[in-house]
């Protein structure tokens, strides 16, 4: 068997038949679904989210669900009913959408915090709570939602405690100029989705994800998270602060992207490539700095070697 | 959103306002006596206002009002009499702030100005009072201001005993700090001295003396002096302390020959020492800030250690700076003297041609009656005072005018002292024997706890000199008309005598002998304050800074000064950790930090691998050597498994050396 970073080569590599030059997003993807973490695609409409997500679902041989959020979107449209069966003369329950391994909710923040809210506790607790009766999901279970920049009219914003329970967010934002040629050319796309074989089998995903809690790390570096967490809670810096579910965020994917890099140790640059993926949706800067300004703020400042 | 605002620019909570307004009393109260009264006056308003603006019935002062309260108070100042730039002005200024301060007293940033304003005024205050109750009340105050800084510095409400507690920690924790400072501070006399204090009156001696002209003399309890004798003390009848001679007459007032004001045309050079024949004695002094010259000495002295000072033809001795505060002298003196140095005697016979004729004539039939024997005449006068009704009172009439002393020597016949002597050294005058007076003091108490003299200003005394027999001899009227003023301290002589006329704190230790044992105690103490804290001089350090640097000059003095306070610093800075010293940093970030030194500083934010990446393109050459660097540091650092740690170190340090700039 391959080890985790070549696995991840041939990936971004097979990716890279439907959309071009997302290397590193195509990374962070990944390493959310390695830790078991659920995804937040934030971005402009039209740059690729549903297509990453749907390349990901058809390479890791997951079976896969669409929810288009909309404003008028109930709870019992992504969970599922108890319907009245003529022929049986009993309730039947007809399962939603989400009793699925990955799960793409699409524009998640179109919909009421009602139906957010539906969506955002299966993802917690891994298991959906109908008319009384607790019925588990799948497992394997993943949601990648995107999320249109709430500027857009017509949206609603997560909570924070809410945000807090995505792994990472991650936006992929405009192609390049090569990227977007071949797509105009017809070479790219989601047309080619059909073409894609899956790679993974779930045995080999969890085989994968259980090396992540064995990879080192130093106490040189668990001092520098240990930094990086702290300043994002200085009063001065930070309005909210990463929490303990944060740090540990932090440490986890850190570990996951020193395996996908080949290495059975983590280094400050490890946790350097994900810390705004990780942070990035879960802190809030005094003034009301664009996010990835204030995460790059922290990175500056805070000294990789202890001072 | 709530908005984020600095810990300075804080409001303050009720109960740290309400300790605030606390402090502000303990720290101007002690002030309050020297102060202009409407300054007391403005202290009450200001304290009413801040009051009411702390319980939210008032706004806090506008602008306007701040500054109109500024210039009025300003104003105020000068209005009082504080015009020129003395201490005492630049005192009330400081307080007119501090008072004024409490108008605005509402965030933490004012609430620290008030506090350090407050240990700076303790300061001040020490330059008043350095006597133990002194030391004391600025204890007091430095208690409360640190009680204060507790109050506005905890995160949590202030209560009254997790304040005390930290601040008698705070101060306690000072203590060997303060020790410190006292014991090794450079005490270098041109910075090192309290301020000139004009206000002070000057006391004891003066060097004019107009017996006449003073009603009531001032009952001052307040020490002038101590004495410490090395050996036996004299008796009692023996403590004339000698301080001015007054030669000059001019028929109402007695002069001293040798004043401060003609201090140029004193006698320059070494002056011939007088030598002791009698009972010898020698002696140290603590004399009190008098504002003057003059030093005092048992009668006669033979010879005086005090910088600069000497003894003058006239038996008197003078310092070059006047005592502005509390000093300390070595002297011997003699019970009897030979003085071969004097030789204007005709100065002592001077009188002016006309007034007290009736008592100069009175004089002369004496002396003729006695036959001219210089001696029996003097016999002769005391004998008069002596058997006849005269009187010694403290609250004498006044007798003025050209015959004054006729007056008092044939009207009334009551006085002090000076009287009595002016009277007796005129009619030595005028029967032709040289005669002087001298002022000085006569007595005090002896306290056994500390074996030390104290004289008081109360007991200040003037006596006669004549020149008979080729020499000065002491004669004291006042022994002719009050004998046991000379025999006993003046509260057991007033006592007996006169009980009305005894200043109030004697009147009361007499009254207790408990009171009596009590202030025994308490002089014995304030000696061994003066003694030990005021006088307190590393004589041998002081010589050898000087034996190999030369006289001090005030820059030297003031770098000295600096540079102690430095190294006072720089220890304090170390023990509460702000400062630390550099200390070796393990491998591999000391081949890192040499790494940088060559190549220039890594971004805080920068990982090692971004780092030299960086300066990889910056110096393509070193690009291979940079790579290997990384490699072995990143290996080091977070791949933990270095079985031969120290071989791993010399090789990073190999791999390091031969990296430099291209």
């Amino acid at each position: 068997m391959h080890d985790l970073a070549t696995v991840t080569h041939h990936l971004q590599k097979r990716v890279r038949q439907v959309i071009s030059g997302k290397d590193e997003a195509v990374r962070l993807a990944w390493i959310a679904l390695l830790c078991d973490g659920h995804l937040l695609l934030e971005d402009l409409p039209g740059v690729g989210k549903t297509s990453l997500a749907q390349t990901l679902g058809r390479l890791l041989s997951m079976e896969y669900q669409r929810i288009q959020f909309t404003s008028d979107l109930l709870p019992a449209d992504i969970l599922g009913a108890q319907i009245y069966s003529r022929d049986k003369g009993r309730f039947d329950f007809h399962p939603g959408p989400i009793f699925t391994q990955l799960l793409l909710a699409d524009e998640l923040n179109r919909a009421t915090p009602k139906a957010q809210s539906a969506l955002l506790e299966a993802m917690e607790e891994r298991q959906v709570t109908i008319d009384g009766e607790a019925r588990t999901l799948p497992a394997p279970f993943y949601v990648i939602a995107t999320q249109n920049p709430q500027s857009q009219s017509g949206t609603y914003p997560l909570p924070e405690s809410q945000l807090d329970r995505f792994f990472l967010r991650i936006s992929l934002g405009y192609p390049d100029v090569n990227s977007e040629k071949s797509l105009l050319k017809g070479e790219l796309g989601r047309t080619h989705l059909l073409d894609l074989k899956p790679m993974l089998s779930a045995e080999q995903l969890a085989f994968y994800k259980q090396q992540i809690a064995d990879v080192k790390a130093s106490e040189a570096v668990l001092d520098y998270v240990m930094r990086l967490v702290h300043k994002t809670r200085d009063p001065q810096v930070c309005r909210l602060g990463l929490s303990p579910r944060g740090a540990l965020a932090l440490m986890t994917a850190s570990r996951a992207m020193a395996l996908t890099e080949g290495r059975n140790y983590v280094m400050p640059d490890d946790v350097q490539a994900v810390f705004p993926a990780v942070a990035g949706h879960r802190i809030q800067g005094q003034r009301s700095l664009d996010s990835e300004v204030l995460v790059r703020q922290v990175l500056d400042d805070v000294d990789v070697i202890a001072a | 959103m709530n908005h984020y605002v600095p810990p300075m620019q804080r409001a303050l909570m009720l109960p740290t306002l309400k300790v605030l307004m606390l402090v502000q009393w303990v720290v101007v109260l002690p002030f309050l006596r020297y102060l202009p009264v409407w300054l007391g006056g403005v202290l009450a308003l200001v304290m009413v206002w801040r009051w009411r603006v702390m319980h939210g019935d008032m706004r806090p002062a506008p602008l306007w009002l701040k500054v109109v309260s500024v210039s009025v108070g300003v104003a105020g100042l000068f209005a009082s009499g504080l015009t020129s730039y003395t201490l005492d002005s630049a005192v009330a200024l400081c307080l007119l702030g501090y008072l004024l301060k409490s108008l605005e007293v509402l965030r933490r940033r004012d609430a620290i100005f008030q506090i350090y304003l407050g240990f700076f005024l303790t300061g001040v205050y020490l330059l008043y009072h350095y006597s133990p109750l002194g030391a004391l009340t600025a204890i007091a105050m430095l208690l409360a201001n640190t009680l204060a800084l507790h109050a506005v510095t905890a995160d949590r409400s202030f209560e009254w005993r997790r304040g005390l507690k930290y601040s008698l920690g705070l101060l306690g924790s000072a203590i060997p700090i303060m020790v410190i400072g006292f014991l090794f501070f450079p005490r270098l006399p041109p910075l090192w001295t309290i301020p000139n204090d004009q206000r002070g009156a000057k006391t004891g001696m003066t060097d004019e003396l107009t017996p006449g002209n003073v009603a009531n003399l001032a009952r001052d309890n307040s020490p002038a002096f101590r004495v410490r004798f090395d050996g036996e003390r004299p008796p009692r009848s023996q403590w004339y302390w000698r301080g001015s001679t007054l030669g000059a007459f001019d028929g109402q007032s007695w002069r001293a020959f040798y004043n401060e004001q003609n201090r140029r045309q004193w006698p320059r050079g070494r002056l011939p020492e007088p030598t002791g024949v009698g009972d010898r004695y020698d002696y140290t002094v603590i004399i009190e800030a008098s504002q003057q010259h003059w030093l005092y000495f048992l009668d006669w002295p033979t010879s005086v250690q005090a910088d600069n000072a000497r003894i003058l033809p006239d038996g008197r001795a003078a310092r070059q700076e006047s005592l502005n505060q509390a000093y300390r002298y070595r002297a011997s003196s003699s019970t009897r003297v030979d003085w071969s140095g004097e030789n204007a005697l005709d100065w002592y016979r001077a009188l002016p041609n006309s007034g007290n004729d009736r008592l100069r004539a009175w004089a002369r039939q004496r002396y003729d009656a006695v036959g001219g024997d210089e001696t029996a005449f003097v016999d002769a006068v005391l004998d008069t005072i002596r058997s006849e009704p005269f009187f010694y009172t403290l609250q004498p009439p006044l007798y003025q005018g050209n015959n004054s002393i006729s007056d008092f020597w044939f009207g009334d016949r009551r006085g002090f002292c000076s009287h009595y002597a002016s009277a007796l050294g005129f009619m030595a005058r005028a029967v032709g024997i040289p005669s002087r007076l001298v002022g000085g003091y006569l007595g005090g108490v002896y306290n056994p706890n500390g074996d030390f003299v104290q004289v008081r200003q109360m007991e200040a005394h003037v006596w006669v000199e004549l020149w008979l027999n080729d020499r000065w001899v002491r004669v004291d009227p006042t022994a002719a008309v009050a004998p046991n003023r000379v025999e006993l301290n003046l509260d057991d002589w007033l006592g007996e005598e006169n009980p009305s006329e005894l200043p109030m704190g004697s009147r009361v230790r007499r009254g207790l002998s408990m009171f009596n044992q009590a202030g025994l105690w308490w002089d014995s103490m304030q000696y061994q304050w003066q003694v030990l804290v005021l006088n307190y001089q590393d004589d041998s350090a002081m010589g050898l800074v000087e034996s190999h640097l030369g006289r001090i000059n005030p820059w030297q003095a003031a770098g000295f000064m600096a540079a102690f306070l430095v190294v006072l610093g720089v220890i304090m800075a170390w023990l509460t950790g702000l400062l630390r010293l550099p200390r070796r940093l393990p491998e591999p970030w000391a081949s890192l930090r040499r790494l940088e030194k060559r190549l220039g500083e890594r971004e805080p934010g920068e990982t090692v691998r971004h780092y030299t990446r960086r300066k990889a393109q910056e110096y393509p050459d070193q690009a291979e050597a940079l790579m290997s660097v990384t490699t072995l540091i990143e290996n080091m650092a977070y791949n933990q498994d270095q079985h031969s740690k120290k071989s791993t170190e010399t090789r990073l340090r190999h791999l390091v050396q031969p990296i430099k700039k291209t």
